[in-house]
């Protein structure tokens, strides 16, 4: 036989070809998606419209459109749209770590209780109308319950200076319980008023995105993705137990404190900008894994690139099924998510007990 | 030339617990050592201790002449050591995936695979034989086949040491054979910890055996494990003898109640 064998079609739904198509398929999608988002809401913009307002405001090409068209595709949509792409792709990034961090494929990026953080955190600054919390905007403020959230998770689940998975599971758990419950006292004592915000911003909206909200998020995102496909060796490995991968060279406590800073981080930008968007963060991962094996240097970009796409396209049915109004995202996204998880789970008992 | 493993004075703690107070332990090139002991015993101990899943109290882990915890990197050091350990539950991954895994220790940073790690992971499949297997999943396999990927993952980084923790668990009895023959046909110097007295006696060099946190005996197997150590380290009575097909030590175990006048039934 050969000494070097070339690469053969892998036991996968998609080979390398195909995993490559599907890339260039998502990329094409997500510029689609997003076209089509800007051009829909409660006044719609042609197509047309869209293209030329965005090769004005970007390239300074043409004449572009009258100022309202502008306004609306520049200064709201165009920015919401962005932001629904970042924020889908950051939760998908965020849910691949949590889920190779744990070593359980039902972890999402909320279990470290990061989310109930930034929702007990917003809501106060919503409720208790402290002028300087709410002077601060409530990203930077749910960002800051995030933060805190997750330096008390993780100074509780670690055992002899090291995080232990179970024990930070546990943690997250818990502290996430103790922050709904924070935020649960805070919308009693809410006015209707109040409490309509709330729960708007908890159950996940991009209404109301500007494009100050895109830079930080956009710059984590980017950046952990970067840091994680550097390192997607190394998730592979720890998918081979602790042992294994300490015996093929990973500093094991060290790489752990990585994963969760970074997987924290993404889902506090998310959660800060546009509030608790559930089940992407365990759902897109799934799909990623189902399509081209649990290889994380390809799960890692369809992930990016399969979360960022389905936000968008979400967060434009939520604009259109109640036209003029608005649906949160995240019913939307638990619609979708529930029965996707209920699917998981009776596929998962069929293998074990084929 | 240095031995090819070292270990001297070993302490480990486990949460308060001391679990290994000074073992010694040494693999001379090309040998393979088998460590035995009761459960317990502290075996796994010092075994993740070589190939650092667990970092000594005090002593010393040499492979190859460096000390594995004061002189290398993780990295350097999986470079020196391979070890085969248990799977943790199903791993969607594929045999060559798993196998390729394996070079991790030699890859550069965004870690594309060379054409020397490609016709590596070509001779580890074909040495223990699973080059068949290689675009199957590894939940598809079965339990020898799946210690056989892991040897091979082992064997892939051409490590100066392989370290072993109980490979034949939960195998048929031609599973055992097989992999351990393996091992031995690899050439590479190893330690393997085994619960068998017989396999210890039928692949094993050498053997050391761990009691209360301590290597008790070292030596060839014939001479290490008399009646007397086995007894005292096993709770059980034992009678040696050649085994009539390999001429190898063979132990016949029974509890310590029974007596030797006893006819057999």
């Amino acid at each position: 036989m050969s000494s070097v064998s070339r690469p053969r079609p892998g036991p996968y739904l998609l080979g390398p070809r195909g995993h490559a198509a599907l890339l260039a398929g998502c990329a094409v999608a997500g510029v689609a998606l997003v076209l089509v988002g800007v051009g829909t809401g409660a006044v719609p913009v042609p197509l047309g419209d869209v293209v030329a307002t965005l090769a004005r405001r970007v390239f300074g090409w043409g004449d572009g459109v009258d100022l309202a068209t502008d306004t609306i595709v520049w200064e709201y949509r165009f920015p919401r749209t962005l932001l629904a792409f970042v924020v889908g792709a950051g939760l998908s990034l965020a849910g691949v770590l949590m889920q190779a961090l744990v070593r359980n494929p039902l972890a999402d990026p909320y279990v470290l209780g990061v989310a109930s953080g930034a929702s007990a955190a917003a809501t106060a600054a919503m409720t208790l109308g402290i002028a300087a919390l709410a002077g601060l905007g409530i990203p930077v403020v749910a960002f800051a319950g995030a933060a805190a959230t997750m330096v008390a998770v993780l100074a509780l689940g670690r055992r002899n200076g090291r995080i232990d998975p179970p024990r930070m599971l546990l943690a997250g758990v818990a502290v996430g319980y103790l922050m709904a419950a924070v935020t649960s006292y805070l919308q009693l004592r809410a006015t209707p008023e109040e409490l309509a915000n709330v729960l708007f911003w908890i159950l996940g909206s991009l209404a109301g995105t500007s494009w100050s909200d895109l830079p930080v998020a956009t710059a984590v995102v980017l950046l952990a993705a970067v840091l994680v496909l550097y390192r997607a060796t190394a998730l592979d490995l720890l998918s081979l137990g602790d042992d294994a991968a300490s015996s093929l060279g990973v500093d094991l406590p060290r790489f752990r404190l990585e994963l969760v800073l970074v997987a924290a981080l993404c889902t506090g930008v998310a959660v800060a900008v546009a509030g608790g968007i559930g089940f992407v963060g365990l759902m897109i991962p799934h799909v990623a894994r189902l399509l081209v094996g649990p290889a994380h240097r390809r799960v890692v970009p369809l992930s990016l690139l399969l979360g960022g796409c389905y936000l968008v396209l979400v967060d434009i049915l939520c604009r259109v099924v109640r036209a003029p109004a608005e649906l949160p995202v995240g019913i939307v996204t638990a619609l979708v998510g529930a029965p996707f998880l209920i699917w998981l789970l009776r596929r998962d008992r069929g293998e074990v007990a084929g | 030339m240095s031995d090819a493993l070292v270990v001297e004075g070993l302490t480990v703690h486990l949460g308060d617990r001391a679990v290994l107070g000074g073992a010694d332990l040494h693999v001379p090139q090309g040998a393979v050592v088998g460590l035995l002991g009761g459960n317990g015993s502290g075996k796994s101990s010092l075994l993740r201790a070589v190939y650092r899943a667990v970092r000594p109290e005090a002593g010393v882990v040499a492979v190859d002449g460096a000390d594995v915890w004061r002189e290398l990197s993780a990295r350097a050091a999986a470079r020196r050591t391979a070890a085969v350990t248990q799977m943790p539950g199903p791993l969607e991954l594929s045999v060559r995936e798993v196998v390729e895994l394996g070079r991790a220790p030699h890859a550069s940073g965004w870690g594309g695979l060379s054409d020397a790690d490609r016709s590596a992971v070509a001779r580890a499949v074909d040495s223990v034989g699973i080059a068949h297997l290689v675009d199957r999943r590894c939940t598809t396999l079965s339990g020898g086949e799946r210690q056989r990927v892991l040897l091979a993952r082992a064997l892939v980084g051409e490590p100066r040491l392989l370290v072993l923790d109980e490979p034949t668990n939960h195998l048929d009895v031609a599973a055992q054979h097989d992999l351990l023959g393996l091992v031995r046909a690899s050439g590479t110097s190893a330690v393997v910890a085994l619960h068998d007295l017989d396999l210890a006696g039928a692949y094993c060099d050498l053997v050391h055996v761990l009691a209360g946190g301590r290597v008790v005996a070292r030596g060839p197997v014939v001479d290490v494990l008399t009646p007397d150590l086995v007894r005292e380290v096993f709770g059980v009575a034992v009678h040696v003898d050649a085994h009539p097909l390999t001429g190898r030590p063979r132990f016949s175990t029974a509890p310590l109640t029974i007596t030797h006048q006893e006819e057999p039934r």
